[in-house]
């Protein structure tokens, strides 16, 4: 018991650290509610594979047929590298068109932005961060504050 | 017989050589942020560690763990626990016209007027710690020049025995020149240009900076800096930085930094679409 509580607490203090730096850059710890959690169904508008953050840009369109465009902040163009990613290779995984869900921490705002936790296509295939920091899907799938 | 002989070592050779794994690939990325590839780490893994060169302080080197600030110790990055020295009436004044976006004085980027929002230049010493990224030391006879991941820049630190410029125009990365002490480098530099910020934080300086650095390479794979900023325009007292270490990105020599440029049209465009809408509004909420 003690050692699944210590190896809790560990997990959590791991991803405070991972995290925390990376949260930083550009205000996302100020900018997003990192304690919820959405997901969204859409259709890729554009994909930036740029710094300081890459960017998916996609559209939702709602039952009545209105249509909201969203923007997710993602890990940095070297973080991307990092996980195995290219950019070639995500500019075609992203293209204009594709049908997409994406999970992630929404804008406190309100407007439709969100940090980027996972993108999963309609084959499956899922561009997801595979350890903490911005996005980290793990903290998005094992429900942590939610 | 004896071309016979060439044809067939040759094309042995050549397989030997072409299937090492130093040619699988030949260059991997460092460790930035934390992360690395798998390739890079095997590599890293399986690379020799090279002699051990007190004086020998080249390479590319990554500080897990670090702080992103002038001082030590820090608790998280949104709520660091730094003492700094006090400010002046002058440094204050500065402090509270910087409005970064994170630690207790955060604002909503929107609303903050950070050099890294629109790519200006870091400066030294904030590069030094710039989003956790590495950076690589090239030595030469005369000068070692330091590249920083971040904006791919560099600043160069003169060696030759050389004295800093008299009372020079402030530039980004200022005007540096070192010299061994036993078995320290210790680096002097002074000519800042006092637009930048110190860190994060907003941290201010002015253009009267003195920096004096002290690097120590205690073993093959470690290089440690201990900084000391005397700023009286600035600070009541010198401001004595923590020890950061770095750790040394193997396989020396195939190790490259990544190419982070930060493109201002790019960022005007993350800035526009991403930064602004998520946090608009919510310092009045």
């Amino acid at each position: 018991m003690r050692t699944k509580f210590v190896g809790c607490i560990g997990v959590i203090l791991g991803l405070m650290i991972v995290s925390s730096p990376l949260m930083a850059h550009h205000g996302t710890g100020v900018s997003y509610d990192m304690k919820k959690v959405i997901g969204l169904k859409g259709v890729v508008t554009r994909f930036a594979f740029a710094n300081p953050h890459s960017q998916l840009y996609f559209d939702v369109t709602d039952d009545k047929g209105n249509v909201a465009h969203w923007a997710a902040e993602m890990r940095a163009p070297g973080n991307l590298l990092a996980e195995g990613y290219t950019r070639r290779g995500l500019m075609e995984k992203l293209a204009p068109g594709t049908a997409v869900t994406v999970t992630g921490n929404p804008s406190k705002s309100g407007a439709p932005v969100l940090v980027f936790s996972k993108a999963v296509l309609g084959d499956g295939y899922c561009i997801c961060n595979h350890d903490g920091g911005i996005g980290n899907d793990k903290a998005a799938d094992d429900g942590t504050g939610q | 017989m004896r071309n016979r002989l060439l044809s067939m070592v040759i094309p042995f050779a050549a397989g030997l050589v072409l299937s090492s794994p130093a040619f699988a690939q030949v260059y991997y990325g460092p460790s930035s942020q934390g992360k690395r590839t798998k390739e890079a780490e095997a590599a890293a893994a399986a690379a020799p560690k090279p002699a051990y060169d007190p004086h020998d302080i080249s390479g590319v080197w990554w500080g897990r763990g670090n702080s992103f600030f002038m001082g030590k110790p820090v608790g998280r990055y949104d709520s660091p626990t730094i003492s700094p020295p006090p400010l002046t009436a002058w440094g204050e004044e500065q402090f509270k016209a910087h409005k970064p976006s994170s630690g207790p004085h955060a604002v909503e980027p929107a609303l903050g007027n950070d050099p890294l929002g629109h790519c200006d230049p870091l400066g030294y010493p904030r590069n030094l710690w710039a989003n956790d990224r590495p950076f690589e030391m090239i030595q030469t006879p005369g000068k070692i020049v330091q590249i920083f991941e971040w904006g791919h820049t560099s600043r160069e630190i003169w060696t030759d025995g050389r004295k800093p410029p008299k009372d020079p125009d402030p530039r980004w990365y200022g005007w540096a020149v070192g010299h061994w002490e036993g078995d320290t480098l210790v680096v002097d530099s002074t000519g800042y240009d006092e637009r930048t910020w110190l860190d994060n934080l907003g941290y201010p300086h002015s253009e009267g900076m003195h920096l004096q650095e002290r690097f120590h390479h205690p073993d093959a794979m470690t290089l440690e800096i201990t900084m000391t900023l005397d700023d009286p325009k600035t600070y009541v007292k010198p401001w004595m930085g923590g020890k950061e270490t770095y750790h040394l990105q193997l396989p020396k020599g195939a190790t490259v930094l990544e190419e982070a440029y930060c493109v201002p049209s790019e960022e005007e465009s993350f800035n526009q679409g991403v930064r602004d809408p998520a946090g608009k509004g919510i310092s009045s909420k």
